[in-house]
């Protein structure tokens, strides 16, 4: 066998043994919920020391798939494999469907069928509704029409009309976006830049804010001439334009760096969940007082 | 040593990061926090507000990045509770309910007891469209919303029974994983109405450096990513805690404790890049002298 | 044609939404249209389940490589899909359960004719032509002079006719109308009608006497009739529950007199008729409030109990301990807080009372001050015998909170407020059970106990906890559940929730999570100082990366204060204000301008990508 499969298959064994340990001991993995009068509420291991709250099998059974789940993702750093495609599966399958139901239950009920029929909308899904109509609920129509013109994208025959409802949500995004962008983006940024080239403070010249001021001027200036390529990069525009991508060269590092703290607090909340509501190895929160 | 590193099966370097980001949860390193001025800017906001103006928290982010942004919107309720405002709760991403019922029970029902929904605050829920819902929201909130997230009739809700649209808001602090994000809520909320609402947001790492051109004027102020966080809370810690002389509850410390292994890991890869580049430079110097 | 009205409908719809942005009397039409894209874009995730669906069902009927993967994102899909549309497994809404109330379908026209109500009043018109609110809109009728009410009047529909207009004359019209639209005296507080849902109701148990009565009131009408027989079915239904133990001294409360049956031998309540929350309340507070325990023998007792049970209490335990108890109530501060709360109350005036007082005004010729409120009551404050008898309830709380204020009443002056601050104050008073949970946990953060000390201190709360589950199930059991499908999809504890909690929620968290990994690879593997850009992006990246941390503050903290500027904090404050904002300020000036073009391309028509490729 090769040397690769021994070391994974003893490594695999080991942490099975582990597991199997802990798990014996009764000291892992279980999550407490206090019965209420209708449904269930989180609670804490001291709870259920004081005997108000009992261990739910499913929600342990949970933390256990949410582990392996975990486990099995990470288990892609080492090499593609059955495990990872799996837990790929799943996630698509799973988190498709659940968008659907968000939708399903956030906006075609209460605000397309819920305008255009608030009283059967609300005589089996939403009680608390108010069954009258808004003055203008037929408009609504429209978009029943064109939300039914959109799901024939799926049907065999006929797909082409769902260009139709796809215009209607290109043309609104291009609309909003175009408003959108020029204001905050372009003349809201213009605007912002329109800073005092001498500062003062408190009727007394400030030399720092000033320096900041006139650097922050020039490098939006510089980094504006490199993104004009209708003149060739020469001479004296060149040089600016040299400058230009140095303080891109800046903003990129900046932005490197803020992207690997972020990346790294996502493995650490993940490393966290493994090692304080899984294996029960740290309490950081000081949820488990007593339990011992 | 040399042919080791240029050859480096990349693994060896996931299971450095991976102990990186182990061992300092394991050993529970934490290090003292000093706020910046972004973090005092977004503290002063909210501290500046009265008791029972009205705000608009609205968050914008999955499980997925709720590493970075959990513990702000942790600081954020916990802040609005202290001050006693009156607080609407919003999202824009679909899984976004669940993040604002993780904090209401996390930190609402438990430190806050008092409080009552719908007087002193109200889950308004998720409605999809992204910026469409901001464009809505600014001028005519009930078009969008007739119910919050329970399905009780907004005008059943007492403090919702008047609200026309979020430019009655006092403050919107937002906190966002991306798009839709701050970017749309400063571009469809704070630009066009510059004087009714004022912005502070809570943002990932990765979104933090694009978020900056947006201060002063459409922003007051920012919280980028953990360390952001970690500010924000120690400000409030001070504030509500270390003032009356008590400890805070663990639940307000975790920015400060994320940020344990954030410092082991940044000091990883500094020195990878540093071993990375040697490694570079002492191969291309081998090929000048073979040459 | 097949291309030309997507393009027309694109344009339209962009140039709407463009235009509303400028001419304030078009702003209504771009809401509008941004609504429909909300509606267009919940319906897209549809389309794209839909999408996954067929390309996966593809995959596996043509047997294609990794057709096995494809079936397990069905399944998973299906299941997920089951569970969330059908709510599986949610409890329905808590807000329009009406617990307490047995409900009977019934239209308004059956409704008894002789409950027709009539007030002297004019129903206002507005200017801009509101019709009254919709919840009174089938009831509220103008009859010539009067105006009539079909149907007992509820506080939802007080509330919306009195925010109909301002004028006290329409406010006074409407309280006449609220104390006139009642039910008869013997049935007042248990009947109702709810013409929005065309629903009769009846709280709590309906006696022979109650049915009779209400039959009379129309004895030709066989659909009221059977509605009142349904009623009286429901409100006679009995529901059973197990308990364990009754609680200490365990006496049926008032509010449920009637309705509930304790059976000793068999150890089991019965209700009959639904439990309102105000009956669950009373049922579940069977525990006296603790006496307080301040320094002195008592304490000592305690002490030495806790002590029995296993080793003596550290010192920091003992410590915790007494500023514990030391926090608690006494007796005095119930003495204080009842006196001082008797001070005149400011009550307000209804309607009637002010319209009277601005004609009286009127009729004198003078402008009246109509103050919304008036002050009753007096300044009272406790006497000795009153704060001898709170003394005493604080070594015996056991004494029924009635009982005391009775006694209170009759040993001196006892106000309203003063009777609202005791009972307020007592109810927050926590039981014998909360407060040594209370007690048990701060003495574990700060030194252990054995099992017997904390079975000492734990079990009245187990049994607390035990008598509350049981009031619980008793007043769930009662409950007949309304619109199962109206709970919350993603409610707590559901299939839903689990699915979202276990599965969605830990695969996608961890393939974000993956990126680190790939960062320190790519930091090692490919960030290459080869020239001046790279020299400059890699020595921000190291400023940013340690400045941002502890380690970075440490680096440079024996700067001197002079050059400030230079330590790493401050340095990434002044990168990231300065030179990173020029940059991206920059990129995004580059960015909105390039989205302008595009997004005109599109509107214009000149961009058609979007309508796909020339076939079909």
């Amino acid at each position: 066998m090769k040397p690769e499969k021994t070391i994974s298959i003893v490594l695999v064994g080991l942490a099975v043994v582990y597991l199997a340990i802990r798990v014996s001991s009764g000291e892992m993995a279980t999550v407490y919920v206090q019965p209420l009068d209708v449904g269930e509420a989180p609670a804490q291991a001291s709870d259920y020391i004081a005997g108000t709250a009992f261990p739910s099998p499913s929600r342990t059974v949970g933390v256990w798939v949410a582990a392996l789940f975990t486990l099995f993702i990470f288990s892609f750093l080492y090499r593609d494999n059955v495990f990872y495609k799996f837990a790929e599966s799943v996630v698509i399958g799973v988190s498709a469907a659940y968008w659907m139901v968000v939708a399903f239950w956030t906006t075609i009920i209460p605000n397309l069928l819920g305008k255009l029929s608030p009283a059967w909308v609300r005589s089996w899904a939403m009680p608390g509704l108010s069954p009258e109509r808004e003055d203008t609920w037929y408009l609504y129509v429209i978009p029943l029409v064109l939300s039914v013109l959109l799901l024939w994208r799926l049907a065999p025959k006929g797909a082409w009309i769902a260009r139709w409802p796809l215009a209607f949500i290109i043309g609104t995004t291009a609309g909003l976006k175009l408003v959108g962008f020029i204001h905050a983006d372009f003349l809201g940024q213009i605007r912002a830049s329109i800073i005092p080239v001498i500062a003062m403070s408190a009727d007394s010249f400030d030399f720092w804010q000033t320096a900041k001021n006139l650097v922050l001027i020039a490098s939006i200036l510089a980094c504006l001439v490199y993104f004009f390529f209708s003149i060739e990069h020469r001479g004296v525009v060149g040089k600016v334009a040299r400058s230009g991508i140095w303080i891109l060269m800046i903003t990129f590092g900046a932005a490197f760096g803020y992207t690997v703290m972020g990346r790294i607090a996502l493995l650490a909340i993940r490393i966290e969940f493994l090692l304080d509501d899984w294996l029960w190895l740290i309490d950081p929160t000081a949820k488990r007082i007593g339990l011992s | 040593m040399y042919h080791f590193l240029s050859t480096l099966d990349r693994r060896w370097i996931f299971l450095l990061m991976g102990a990186a980001v182990t061992i300092p949860i394991l050993l529970e390193l934490q290090f003292p926090e000093e706020a910046t001025s972004l973090a005092h800017a977004v503290f002063n906001e909210i501290e500046q507000l009265e008791e029972g103006d009205p705000v608009l928290l609205a968050f914008d982010y999955d499980p997925a990045s709720e590493g970075e942004l959990g513990p702000m919107a942790t600081a954020f309720v916990r802040h609005c509770c202290e001050k006693k405002l009156k607080i609407y709760f919003i999202a824009l991403w679909p899984v976004g309910p669940q993040m604002i019922d993780d904090s209401i029970n996390r930190v609402i029902k438990t430190d806050f007891p008092d409080m009552v929904y719908g007087e002193d605050y109200v889950n308004l829920g998720f409605k999809p469209g992204n910026e469409g819902v901001i464009k809505v929201i600014v001028t005519d909130l009930k078009q969008l919303y007739s119910t919050d997230d329970r399905g009780t009739d907004l005008d059943q809700i007492p403090m919702c029974r008047d609200l026309v649209n979020i430019q009655s808001m006092d403050l919107v602090a937002e906190v966002s994983a991306g798009y839709p994000g701050v970017k749309e809520w400063v571009q469809y909320a704070a630009t066009p109405y510059p004087d009714q609402i004022r912005l502070v947001a809570g943002c990932t790492g990765v979104g933090a450096p694009l978020l900056y051109p947006y201060m002063p004027e459409q922003l007051k102020g920012l919280l980028g990513a953990i360390k952001g966080a970690a500010e924000y809370e120690k400000l409030v810690v001070d504030r509500y805690d270390r003032e009356a002389g008590r400890e805070p509850d663990l639940k307000y410390l975790e920015g400060k404790r994320r940020m344990g292994p954030q410092l082991v890991a940044h000091i990883l890869m500094v020195v990878l890049i540093v071993v990375g580049n040697i490694v570079f430079f002492v191969g291309r110097s081998r090929e000048g002298t073979n040459s | 044609m097949k291309r030309t009205v997507p393009m027309l409908i694109t344009g339209i719809s962009g140039f709407v939404l463009l235009i509303s942005f400028f001419i304030p009397y078009t702003e209504g039409w771009g809401e509008k249209a941004a609504i429909w894209f909300d509606i267009l874009a919940a319906v897209a995730f549809i389309l794209g389940g839909g999408n996954l669906l067929k390309i996966h069902f593809k995959k596996i009927s043509k047997r294609a490589a990794g057709w096995g993967f494809s079936a397990v994102t069905v399944i998973a899909f299906v299941a997920t899909l089951t569970i969330g549309l059908g709510k599986v497994g949610s409890n329905p809404a808590q807000q329009q359960q009406m617990y307490g109330s047995a409900l009977a379908q019934l239209e308004l026209s059956d409704l008894p004719e002789s409950q027709t109500f009539s007030v002297e009043g004019q129903i206002p018109t507005h200017a801009n032509k509101t019709a009254v609110p919709f919840i009174v809109r089938d009831q509220l009728t103008q009859d010539g002079q009067n105006i009539t009410f079909r149907g007992w009047i509820q506080p939802l529909q007080v509330a919306a006719l009195s925010g109909f207009q301002d004028e006290l004359e329409w406010l006074a019209t409407v309280e006449a109308l609220a104390r006139a639209a009642q039910p008869p005296e013997t049935l007042r507080g248990k009947i109702g009608y709810d013409a929005g849902n065309s629903r009769l109701t009846f709280q709590g148990r309906m006696s022979q006497d109650d049915q009779a009565d209400l039959k009379a009131l129309d004895s030709s009408n066989a659909t009221w009739t059977a509605a009142v027989e349904s009623l009286f079915q429901q409100s006679r239904r009995t529901s059973t529950v197990d308990f364990s133990s009754l609680p200490a001294g365990f006496k049926i409360p008032g509010p449920l007199k009637d309705s509930l049956v304790v059976d000793k031998s068999k150890k089991q309540l019965s209700m009959t008729g639904p439990m309102s929350p105000g009956q669950r309340a009373a049922l579940s507070n069977q525990f006296r409030p603790t006496p307080p325990l301040p320094k002195g023998p008592r304490r000592e007792a305690f002490i030495t109990a806790i002590g029995k049970h296993g080793p003596p209490l550290n010192k920091s335990q003992l410590a915790t301990l007494n500023n514990l108890l030391d926090g608690g109530w006494n007796a005095q501060q119930l003495i204080i807080a009842v006196s001082t709360a008797g001070e005149p109350q400011e009550v307000r005036k209804s309607a009637r009372e002010l319209l009277d007082e601005k004609t009286a005004a009127e009729q004198t010729g003078q402008v009246a001050d109509l103050k919304p409120t008036r002050t009753i009551g007096e300044t009272t404050r406790l006497n000795e015998a009153q704060e001898d008898l709170l003394r005493a309830f604080a070594e015996n709380t056991a004494q029924p909170v009635a009982e005391l204020t009775k006694q209170l009443g009759e040993a001196g002056t006892l106000s309203d407020p003063q009777v609202s601050a005791l009972t307020r104050f007592i109810s927050q008073i926590s039981t014998t059970g909360e407060r040594n949970r209370t007690l048990c946990f701060a003495l574990l953060a700060n030194g252990p106990l054995s099992s017997g000390q904390r079975d000492f201190l734990l079990d009245d709360v187990r049994t607390e906890f035990l008598w509350h589950r049981t009031a619980g199930a008793l007043f769930v059991a009662a409950h007949q559940p309304r619109f199962p499908w109206s709970g919350e999809y993603r409610e707590q504890g559901s299939p839903f929730w689990w699915l979202y909690e276990y599965t969605f929620k830990p695969l996608t968290a961890s393939m974000f999570a993956m990126l680190a990994f790939y960062v320190a690879s790519a930091a090692f593997r490919a960030f290459r100082a080869k020239n001046l850009e790279a020299i400059l992006l890699l020595g921000t990246a190291f400023i940013i990366l340690l400045g941002r941390t502890f380690a970075g503050a440490t680096l440079t903290s024996w700067l001197p204060d002079s050059i400030a500027g230079l330590k790493i904090e401050n340095l990434t404050v002044t990168i990231m204000t300065v030179f990173n904002t020029a940059g991206n300020r920059a990129i995004m000036i580059g960015i909105a301008l390039g989205i302008a073009a595009t997004s005109l391309k599109v509107l214009l028509g000149v961009d058609r990508s979007y309508l796909g490729s020339q076939e079909d």
